[in-house]
């Protein structure tokens, strides 16, 4: 029969237990190493190669994988796997710094709003939902093209979209804390905002903190694959994984290589992270949902 | 009730002011001007500028703007000469649409079918299988997969065409590239909720009062994890109803979004902000029509009187 | 005769076998009311599910479940399950406002389980219905069908829950705590209503309570659980004057029919948890006259004719 009740147990939570559920299971282990390789290679990569990524060479242009171009070249003749890396070290720094945009205003917007209550919430609130109802992709074509182009100004723009529905959860879960006894006893023993939004807020949610940021890197290279695939992306000759992939696509019809491997980086990428965030959530949510049927 | 729509509609409307001014004044921050990819001479360009008014002051300009917006006259085109942006925009909407509203709705189709059949067999294999897929979905981006599937399907197999815009079996592919990715997260989205409902108190007493799998799902578990999903489908119908600009661009349609990026690299402003307001006002009265659909569904909301 | 065999439920957990329920044995006649009474987490509520067959797809379930004309419970397929489910047993749950589908008319959720439980079409299980709510006591059934949940009191929830029990005049009734989560008077309400019913309709009545006091004025037998087991079984008169388990003691004590004596009784400690092993009597840490006996071994289940009791005061078996 389908969907069968379950007698369980609620299980307590304590240090070891997620270290060694992370650990065990498989898929974490092998999306964080994976990740923790792209990493590395992406920028320990550029001392060991043997090509640099923008060093072109007209002779070799086009030319699929071969021994001496392992992943082959692009139409200028350019190492494509040099050019990988570096693009995925743009991406990486790009969607790092716009997810650390993203989180520390989407936090402070949105516990500052679930805090207060009153005018400053509602105005705050007010404000949130406003951005949110802005088309994101017309702020940051807008913003991109305002500011100069270049890597900054991209995680800027991305971060300045990104931090929007972060501050809507996050304000949801401050205003349910809010109410909590141990923050109203703060409260009474004179606690400022500053302290109790840092040192009793910020610890509360960690885990919806986590999650939104595991799953806004892969936006934040997404939106900015996006946004080079419209023309907006960082400058030649530097490139990022959209830039390539905006590339490839001009000429993937007859040298296919050249999109599929940036593809694939991107999305194995994207991948990991989404597996990785996947996991992570439902292993904070386990420990609040507790299955006891007996009474 | 009323007063929620009248509430909404004013918020609405303060939305699209904004909108409209941070539109108007961003793009005339913008280096360069309308004309400056043409070489023409500095007289015709002044007589140009006050055939548009963009030789009065800004503040002129906006208010200008704003009366004409009024009357639903979004301007003419600078950069087409003698169509206005309401021509524009009536012209490749309809062909984004064409492409937005079978998407929309094979993604809602495929999300709830795929999310509530993950829920029942919750932890087997139809759930990690169907899960396994739609992570997948979430994962490539839809420039990926619709240059993937061209690749597959037109180039080496020669089924669907590569890139035109002629007949209905030509959006097969777009509408499947543009569909995958919301029917993966529609389908995260319902299969949480489902999960959750599935153990709610009243569906183990609906199964213990002997009714039938069937009617406990659809009838009494879906209603309640719908409205969840409802509301991300609000801005999700924006997007994709507007037209995905990548799609449209790797498939050649003549949509609303390639007009977007043009205008702005051009400086075309009335074409930039028409566009702009266009897509803001699909946003918000989506977002409005689905927030009253999860309204409506949920009793509470309906009936305020208590017994 | 509703018999219950042997039940037994195991659980693995990280390569050890947990019991969850441990040999549970009682029977009841038709129109007789049986008490299962013990702490949160003594396992009764784990019983009715069983009952229920609610647990069916569990490894390890053991024992038989009988009512008369069916065969064991634990064993049907989900197609007989089903039916079983439609025609021989009610359930009224501890909650009524959360058993009710909140996006549905009462009236339409009540019309649909008539219809499927008597196999009547839907307009025939319409009327059925609002006749049944006026026999439950509603003055206006008309209108309580066209509200939704939220809008009856607890009361009312509990009586539209009945009315779905009973519908199909099942040979047993499954009441999980009915009245905890109602006020004082409309428990008493809803107490006699459900006893108005079955002594029209003549079902069996397994009540579900920690209420001792409800156990001993409703009921003809009593079972009282602890730790996952049977500790005591009797009829409601044995067990209020003379309980022999050293913890049915304590619970009259606690309970408020206690006489002279005013100074609020407890039994000092915690209910003990199902994933702690241990050898001998479960209620060793907190009896108040434990054998040396009682640490080492388990009391076996000594039948003393009038009632049955799991304690080394009782019976002591002379074998070793």
């Amino acid at each position: 029969m389908p969907f069968p009740l379950t007698p369980g147990a609620a299980t307590e939570m304590d240090p070891d237990m997620v270290y060694s559920r992370i650990v065990q299971n498989r898929f974490v282990l092998a999306c964080l190493l994976l990740i923790l390789l792209y990493v590395l290679i992406s920028f320990g990569g550029k001392f060991y190669l043997p090509y640099h990524p923008n060093v072109q060479n007209l002779y070799e242009a086009n030319t699929g994988p071969s021994c001496n171009h392992w992943l082959g070249t692009d139409y200028l003749g350019r190492d494509l796997l040099a050019r990988i890396l570096a693009g995925l070290r743009i991406s990486l720094v790009i969607a790092f710094f716009a997810t650390l945009i993203n989180i520390t205003a989407g936090f402070l917007v949105g516990s500052i709003a679930g805090l207060s209550g009153g005018i400053a919430d509602r105005f705050l609130t007010g404000l949130i939902d406003l951005f949110w109802c802005i088309p994101p992709f017309l702020v940051v074509v807008m913003l991109t093209v305002v500011l100069e182009p270049g890597v900054k100004n991209i995680f800027i723009a991305l971060g300045m979209v990104l931090w929007v529905p972060t501050a809507r959860i996050i304000r949801g879960e401050v205003y349910q804390l809010r109410n909590a006894p141990f923050i109203r006893l703060a409260r009474m023993h004179g606690a400022g905002y500053t302290r109790i939004v840092f040192m009793h807020i910020l610890p509360n949610c960690f885990p919806v903190l986590l999650t939104t940021a595991i799953f806004s890197v892969p936006d934040a290279v997404l939106a900015e694959a996006f946004l080079s695939i419209v023309g907006l992306g960082v400058t030649a000759p530097e490139a990022s994984l959209g830039v390539l992939i905006s590339d490839g696509l001009q000429s993937f019809r007859v040298y296919p290589w050249q999109w599929f491997f940036p593809v694939l980086t991107l999305t194995i990428f994207v991948l990991c992270f989404n597996l990785l965030g996947d996991i992570i959530h439902r292993l904070f949510r386990d420990r609040s949902k507790g299955i006891l049927e007996n009474d | 009730m009323l007063g929620y729509v009248l509430r909404r509609a004013g918020f609405n409307l303060g939305v699209m002011l904004v909108v409209v001014t941070l539109t108007f004044f961003l793009m005339r921050l913008l280096p360069g001007d309308p004309f400056m990819s043409q070489r023409i001479n500095p007289d015709i360009k002044e007589n140009l500028y006050a055939k548009y008014g963009l030789d009065q002051p800004a503040a002129r300009q906006y208010a200008d703007y704003l009366t004409a917006l009024a009357r639903f006259d979004l301007g003419e085109s600078l950069k087409y000469p003698g169509r206005t942006v309401n021509q524009i925009i009536a012209e490749s909407f309809p062909v984004s649409a064409a492409v937005g509203f079978p998407a929309l709705a094979l993604a809602a189709f495929l999300g709830v079918t795929a999310g509530v059949l993950s829920a029942i067999w919750h932890n087997r294999w139809p759930d990690r299988f169907i899960l396994a897929w739609a992570t997948l979905g979430l994962s490539i981006p839809n420039f990926a997969l619709g240059a993937g599937l061209i690749y597959i399907f037109a180039l080496k197999l020669g089924i669907f065409p590569v890139a035109m815009y002629e007949k209905p079996l030509d959006l097969v592919l777009p509408v499947l590239t543009l569909a995958i990715w919301p029917a993966a997260v529609i389908t995260r989205l319902i299969r949480t909720e489902m999960i959750e409902v599935l153990q709610r108190d009243y569906i183990i007493s609906a199964r213990v009062r002997g009714l039938g799998p069937a009617a406990v799902v659809l009838r009494h578990a879906l209603p309640n994890a719908l409205p969840a999903a409802i509301h991300y489908t609000g801005p999700l119908a924006a997007t994709l109803l507007t037209g995905s600009f990548i799609v449209e661009k790797i498939f050649a349609l003549p949509g609303l979004g390639q007009y977007y990026i043009t205008s702005i690299g051009n400086r075309d402003y009335n074409l930039v902000a028409g566009i702009t307001i266009f897509y803001t006002f699909i946003l918000l009265v989506s977002t409005f029509l689905t927030d009253l659909l999860a309204f409506s569904l949920n009793p509470r909301c309906r009936y305020r009187n208590g017994s | 005769m509703i018999k219950v065999e042997g039940l037994t439920i195991s659980i693995k957990k990280k390569a050890q076998t947990y019991a969850l329920l441990r040999d549970v044995n009682f029977s009841l006649e038709q129109g007789q009311t049986l008490s299962l009474v013990g702490e949160s987490g003594s396992g009764k509520s784990l019983i009715t599910y069983a009952v229920l067959g609610m647990l069916n797809h569990l490894e390890g379930l053991e024992g038989v479940v009988g009512l008369p004309g069916q065969k064991n419970v634990l064993r049907l397929s989900s197609k007989e399950l089903r039916r079983f489910r439609r025609e021989q047993i009610g359930y009224i749950p501890q909650n009524p406002r959360e058993c009710l589908t909140p996006t549905l008319k009462v009236g339409s959720q009540l019309t649909e389980v008539i219809a499927v439980k008597t196999d009547r079409s839907v307009r025939a299980g319409r009327l059925i219905a609002r006749d049944l709510l006026q026999s439950l006591g509603f003055p206006d059934p008309e209108k309580v069908l066209k509200m939704y949940p939220h809008q009856l009191s607890g009361g009312m929830c509990q009586r539209v829950a009945i009315a779905m029990a009973v519908v199909s005049r099942p040979a047993l009734v499954v009441a999980d705590e009915p009245t905890s989560s109602l006020d004082l008077l409309i428990k008493q309400e809803i107490i006699k209503v459900i006893k108005s019913v079955q002594t029209e309709q003549g079902f069996a009545l397994i009540l579900v309570t920690h209420d001792l006091d409800l156990a001993f004025n409703c009921s003809n037998k009593i079972a009282v659980v602890y730790g996952g087991r049977l500790v005591e079984t009797g009829t409601a008169h044995n067990l209020s004057n003379k309980p022999r388990h050293p913890y049915t003691r304590s619970l009259v004590r606690c309970s408020s029919r206690t006489g002279a004596d005013k100074s609020i009784h407890y039994i000092p400690g915690e209910p003990v948890s199902i994933y702690t092993r241990f050898k001998g009597c479960r209620y060793f840490n907190r009896c108040l006259s434990r054998l040396e006996i009682c640490e080492t071994r388990e009391p076996a289940w000594v039948n003393l004719g009038d009632g049955q009791v799991a304690c080394w005061h009782y019976g002591r078996d002379e074998s070793t």
